[in-house]
């Protein structure tokens, strides 16, 4: 043990090395294995894309329940909600949920706690994620799904401001 | 310090991976990938609390977790294992999940210990040079006194440096 210029003492160490367990011979090609799990991502995007529908309708149940009661809790539920479809968006080949999701946590994480939350700048995100999944379904493109995205987000920079 | 020349087969089949995550569609994404690459055992858990008890039951080589989850957060899971008197590898090499807009958090965590980052989306390809960075370049562990415990933090800093020891204090401990 040695001491750092700080004269905080430093201690190193080696832990075991996964090399002996991972030889670099004998495994799938690069190739082989990335098609396998092109294939593989591709069956659960269908899924989500399914499940999708019955997601935004749990959203929906939330809004008009928090319309009634203005809870925090039922906001929190709401936040987690679109949290994750915000992780999952761009994963499963939907990167404009991606983007309405991350201005919808924007819109609830950095507003003034002083202000009440605005029930219609939620339900204009959960409308906005309704369009991008019926122009998904219709393959019509993303150009509506986009512009109402960027709409959305001058929505929340005016909350914000 | 030589350039590595990457061998295209590697063999993960005998590697442990525990994914954790609070999204069941990301655990399957990251799962099936997983699988796909040829990886053993692969583990899922949707909490970082769960994801701890898990690590606890399954002893992974590497675990992938997200950053933010419900139930207990990723640095919570990584403070655990690294820290926590019960932990079953303090040395495990941990990758964190992130999505682009958490970066600047992420980059004041190194400090949590974690050993790599793969930003959402997440690809196969991404997730496969993960892996093979941890077979390949292992980094060793550094204890500053009570300040830190971890991977040593200076590769990020410049992975082509190899001149002079710049903390001064080298000093390695074998435990493998």
């Amino acid at each position: 043990m040695k001491s750092t210029p700080a004269g905080r003492k430093a201690e190193f160490y080696t832990p075991p090395s996964l090399a002996k367990k991972v030889p670099t011979k004998g495994g799938p090609s690069l190739e082989d294995a990335l098609r396998r799990a092109d294939k593989a991502v591709a069956a659960v995007v269908q899924e989500f894309e399914g499940i999708l529908g019955e997601e935004l309708d749990e959203l929906d149940v939330l809004l008009s329940s928090f319309r009634a009661s203005q809870d925090e809790e039922t906001l929190n539920k709401l936040f987690r909600r679109v949290h994750n479809l915000r992780g999952q968006g761009t994963t499963l080949g939907f990167p404009l949920i991606t983007r309405i999701g991350t201005s919808f946590c924007a819109y609830l994480i950095e507003r003034n706690p002083n202000r009440p939350v605005n029930p219609s700048v939620i339900e204009q995100h959960i409308q906005a994620l309704r369009i991008v999944l019926k122009e998904r379904k219709a393959q019509e493109g993303d150009a509506i799904s986009v512009s109402v995205a960027a709409a959305l987000e001058d929505v929340v920079r005016r909350e914000l401001s | 310090m030589g350039v590595i020349t990457l061998a295209t087969n590697y063999d993960f089949r005998n590697l442990r991976v525990l994914v954790v995550d609070d999204s069941h569609f990301m655990t399957r994404v990251v799962s099936n990938i997983l699988e796909a690459l040829g990886v053993g055992s692969v583990y899922s858990a949707h909490s970082g609390h769960d994801g701890f008890d898990a690590a606890c039951r399954y002893r992974p080589d590497v675990v992938i977790s997200d950053w933010d989850m419900d139930g207990g957060e990723g640095p919570e899971l990584v403070n655990l294992l690294r820290h926590h008197p019960t932990s079953p590898d303090p040395f495990v090499s941990v990758i964190m999940l992130t999505g682009f807009a958490e970066m600047r958090r992420v980059l004041a965590a190194r400090d949590f210990g974690i050993t790599e980052f793969l930003s959402k989306p997440v690809s196969a390809k991404a997730l496969h040079a993960r892996l093979v960075s941890l077979v390949e370049r292992p980094r060793p562990f550094v204890r500053v006194a009570r300040d830190y415990f971890g991977p040593d933090r200076r590769r990020a800093a410049n992975e082509d440096y190899y001149g002079a020891d710049r903390r001064g204090t080298e000093d390695f401990a074998d435990i493998g």
